[in-house]
C-alpha cells in the first residue's frame, strides 16, 4: 500500500515516514501541492495525507485539484492539520476528504484511520 | 353767593370795632363838648365803620351800639330823660343812621362777597394747577418707573425714584420706604429721608399692618394721628423712631400682592398734625399703584436675572462637562480602536503561534508514541519515559488550544458550527478516548443511569472539548483509587449530565472564582496537578453558547459534582411533537 504524504514541515514528513514504514506502508513525500496534478497519476497512491497550511499552493487548493482531476478524484484524502475548527472539518468533508486528523495526532490513531480510509475507498470504488 | 364769616373771622373783627368805638368815646369824653349835631355825626362814624367792616350784620350791630351809646352818653351827661332823648329826634336820627348803615352794609356785602369769589377763584386755580402738577408728576413717575424698568430694573432704583417724587410733591418731614423680601421674610428700608432709621423688620411691619388691619382693609393708605402713633410704638420700631424724631402724625401706605403678601410700605411723617388734602392722598394712592407694579416688576426681573445667572452658570458647567465627556469619549474611542487593533493582533499572533507550536508537538507526540509501543527495542523504563514525554506534549497541546480559544473568544472570532447530533455519542467517545489514553482510567470511569441517546443542536467538537475537560478534571483532582461517576438522564425534557468525583473538593472561596479565566486555587494539592485555569471558563462559555448551563456543587474532602444541562434539538422536539 502506497501513501502520499504532503506537508511543508520536513520533521512531520520524517515522522510520518517512520510511523508509516513501521506499519509497513510505502511512503511518497511532497513538500507542497503545486505540481501534484502532473504526477499524482503516475505516483498512484492508495491514500493521501494532506496538510492544509502550506506555502505556495495550500491544502485546500490541492484538495480541489485532486478532486477535480478524474485520475485522482477516487484517491481517499486524509487531512492532517493544526486547524481544528468544526468549520474546517465541514469544509474538508464537503470538498471530498474522507477523514480529518487534527495535529498532533497519535501514531496508532493515524495508522488505524489510514486502514479504515483504504477499506472505505475500496468498497466505494467497487460499488461504483 | 353770600359767604358768611366764620366765627374765627368774625370775633377778631368785632374786637377791633369795639376797640375803635371805645377810643372814639374816650375822645369825646375828654373833649366834654356835647353839641347835638356834632354828637350825631360822631355817632354815625363808628356805625358806618362797622358796616363797612362787617357788612349787614355790622351795620345793624353798629347802629344799635350807636343808639345805646348815644343814650348812654346822654345819661352820663345828665342832659335829659329817655323821653327827652326820643323827642330830641334821636330815634329818627337813629333810623336815618340805620338806613345809611344798612345801605353801606349792603353795598359792603356785595363788595366783600365779590372779593371772596375772587379769592375762591384763585384758590380753585391754584388747586387746578396743583392737580395738574401732581398729575404731571404722576406721569413722570410712571415713566420713570418704566424707564428704570428698562434701564435698571432693580428695587433700589424704583424706591429711589418714588422717594424723590414723594418728597418733591409733599415735602414731608420724614419719609421711609421699606421693601419686603418675601423669600427671607424680612423687610428692609431702601430709602429714608429725615429720620435716622432703626431698621424695619418684616415682623415689625407685619405687626403695624395687623394693628391697622381694620383701616387697611378699606384701602392701602392710612393716616395715623399722634395718639395712634403712640399706640403703635409698642409694636413698631418705625412708629417709635417717628415719635423720637418729633413727628406727630404719619401717612402709611401698604402695598400688597393679590394673595395679601406685603410687598412694600411707605411712611410719610409730619412734624405737625398733618392734614393731607384729598388731592395729596389721591396722589399717594395713585403713585402707590405705580410703585407696587414697579417693585413687583423689579423683583420679577431680579429673580429672572438670578435665574439667568444661574442658568448661565449651569450652562457653563454643562459645557465644561460636555468638553470633559467629549475628551474622554475621544480618548476612549482612541483607546478602544487601539484595543480592537491590539486584540486583532493578539488573535492573529495566537493562531500563528498555535500552528507553529503544534507541528513540533505533533513530531514529539508521534515519536514518543513510536517509542512507547516499541517493545522490540525499548525497555519498560524507556517506554515509561516516552509515555511521559507524550503526556507532557498533550498538556502543552491543551494549553495551546485553550489559549487560542480564549483569544478568539475575546476578539469575537470564536465560532461554533451547530448541527443536530446525538450528544451521548460525543460523551461516549470522550470516555473511550480517555480510557485509551490511560489504561488506568478504564476502571475509574463508571457510567450510571446512562440514557442511550439525546439529540441536541450543537458543535460536536466543542461539546467534546467540554466533556473532555470536565471528565479529565474529575480524574485529575481525585486519587487513582477513586471512581468518577458519569450519569446522564432526562429532567423536564432536558439532558442533565453529571460528572461526580469523590476527590479533593473545592472550598467556598474557590467556588466563587472557579469559572474566572486563569483562576487556579492556592491549595497545594491542586497546585501539584497541571492546569492552566482556562478549562472551566471555556467549558462554561461553550455550554452557555449552546444555550445550556454548567453548574457545580462541591465540598472539601467529599468531592465535586459538575452538571451540564442541554436542551434538546429543535428538530427532535418537532419530530417528537409530531
Amino acid at each position: 500500500m502506497r501513501i502520499l504524504v504532503m506537508d511543508d514541515n520536513s520533521d512531520i514528513r520524517v515522522l510520518l515516514v517512520s510511523v508509516l514504514q513501521r506499519a509497513e506502508f510505502e511512503v511518497i513525500e511532497a513538500a507542497d501541492g503545486t505540481t501534484v496534478a502532473a504526477w499524482v497519476e503516475d505516483a498512484n497512491p492508495d491514500v493521501i495525507i494532506l496538510d492544509l497550511m502550506m506555502p505556495g499552493m495550500d491544502g485546500w487548493e490541492t484538495l480541489e485539484q485532486l478532486k477535480s482531476n478524474t485520475a485522482s478524484k477516487h484517491i481517499p484524502v486524509i487531512i492532517s492539520s493544526a486547524l481544528r475548527d468544526e468549520e474546517d472539518f465541514e469544509k474538508a468533508r464537503r470538498m471530498g476528504a474522507v477523514d480529518y486528523m487534527p495535529k498532533p495526532w497519535s501514531a496508532d490513531d493515524l495508522v488505524a484511520r489510514i486502514r479504515k480510509a483504504v477499506t472505505v475507498g475500496k468498497s466505494k470504488r467497487e460499488a461504483a | 353767593m353770600i359767604r358768611n364769616l366764620s366765627e374765627a373771622e368774625f370775633l377778631p373783627r368785632l374786637g377791633l370795632a369795639v376797640g375803635i368805638y371805645i377810643l372814639w368815646a374816650a375822645f369825646f369824653l375828654s373833649l366834654a363838648a356835647f353839641e347835638n349835631g356834632g354828637v350825631k355825626v360822631l355817632v354815625a362814624i363808628p356805625v358806618l365803620l362797622s358796616a363797612i367792616l362787617f357788612g349787614m350784620r355790622g351795620a345793624v350791630l353798629g347802629t344799635m351800639v350807636g343808639i345805646v351809646g348815644h343814650f348812654g352818653l346822654h345819661a352820663i351827661a345828665g342832659t335829659g330823660s329817655f323821653g327827652d332823648f326820643i323827642q330830641d329826634g334821636n330815634l329818627i336820627n337813629g333810623a336815618v343812621l340805620l338806613s345809611i348803615a344798612l345801605m353801606v352794609g349792603y353795598f359792603n356785602r356785595y363788595k366783600s362777597d365779590g372779593a371772596s369769589e375772587v379769592v375762591q377763584k384763585s384758590v380753585d386755580t391754584l388747586r387746578g394747577q396743583e392737580r395738574n402738577l401732581l398729575r404731571e408728576q404722576l406721569n413722570t413717575i410712571s415713566m420713570e418707573f418704566n424707564a428704570s424698568a428698562h434701564r435698571k430694573l432693580v428695587i433700589t432704583e424704583v424706591t429711589r425714584c418714588a422717594a424723590t417724587h414723594i418728597s418733591r410733591a409733599l415735602r414731608p418731614d420724614f419719609l421711609a420706604i421699606a421693601v419686603a423680601d418675601l423669600e427671607n421674610r424680612k423687610i428692609t428700608v431702601e430709602q429714608a429721608i429725615g429720620v435716622r432709621m432703626l431698621g424695619f423688620t418684616y415682623g415689625d411691619v407685619r405687626s403695624v399692618s395687623e394693628a391697622l388691619n381694620d383701616s387697611l382693609s378699606a384701602g392701602e393708605l392710612i393716616a395715623v394721628n399722634h395718639e395712634e402713633l403712640v399706640e403703635l410704638t409698642g409694636t413698631s420700631h418705625v412708629a417709635a423712631a417717628t415719635l423720637e424724631a418729633g413727628l406727630r402724625s404719619a401717612l402709611i401706605a401698604n402695598f400688597r400682592k393679590d394673595d395679601g403678601d406685603l410687598v412694600a410700605q411707605i411712611w410719610i411723617g409730619s412734624a405737625g398734625q398733618a392734614q393731607y388734602s384729598d388731592l395729596e392722598v389721591g396722589f399717594i394712592a395713585q403713585m402707590a399703584g405705580h410703585f407696587k407694579s414697579a417693585v413687583e416688576n423689579a423683583r420679577n426681573s431680579e429673580s429672572l436675572k438670578q435665574l439667568q445667572r444661574h442658568l448661565v452658570a449651569q450652562n457653563e458647567l454643562l459645557a465644561q462637562m460636555q468638553d470633559g465627556v467629549e475628551g474622554a469619549e475621544g480618548e476612549l474611542r482612541l483607546s478602544n480602536n487601539q484595543l480592537t487593533h491590539l486584540n486583532e493582533s493578539k488573535t492573529q499572533f495566537m493562531s500563528e503561534v498555535a500552528h507553529e507550536i503544534k507541528s513540533p508537538l505533533a513530531v514529539m507526540i508521534g515519536y514518543a508514541d513510536i517509542l512507547r509501543f516499541d517493545t522490540e527495542h525499548m525497555g519498560s523504563d524507556q517506554r515509561k519515559y516516552a509515555a511521559s514525554i507524550e503526556g507532557s506534549a498533550r498538556q502543552l497541546e491543551v494549553l495551546i488550544d485553550d489559549l487560542s480559544d480564549i483569544t478568539n473568544m475575546e476578539s469575537g472570532h470564536f465560532n461554533t458550527v451547530k448541527k443536530p447530533h446525538d450528544v451521548m455519542k460525543v460523551v461516549k467517545s470522550v470516555v473511550e478516548g480517555l480510557k485509551v489514553s490511560n489504561p488506568k482510567f478504564e476502571m475509574r470511569i463508571q457510567l450510571s443511569d446512562f440514557i442511550t441517546d439525546f439529540e441536541v443542536d450543537g458543535d460536536p467538537a466543542r461539546l467534546s472539548q467540554v466533556f473532555t475537560n470536565l471528565i479529565s478534571n474529575a480524574l485529575k483532582y481525585s486519587s487513582e483509587d477513586q471512581f468518577v461517576e458519569i450519569s446522564a438522564r432526562k429532567a423536564a425534557g432536558k439532558l442533565r449530565i453529571a460528572i461526580i468525583d469523590r476527590g479533593l473538593g473545592i472550598s467556598d472561596s474557590d467556588l466563587e472564582q472557579l469559572f474566572t479565566p486563569y483562576f487556579r486555587s492556592m491549595n497545594t494539592e491542586v497546585r501539584h496537578r497541571p492546569g492552566t485555569g482556562l478549562g472551566l471558563f471555556l467549558s462554561k462559555s461553550l455550554v452557555e453558547e449552546h444555550g445550556g448551563s454548567l453548574t457545580v456543587s462541591s465540598k472539601v474532602g467529599v468531592g465535586s459534582t459538575f452538571t451540564v444541562e442541554l436542551s434538546p434539538s429543535s428538530n427532535s422536539a418537532i419530530a417528537s411533537a409530531a
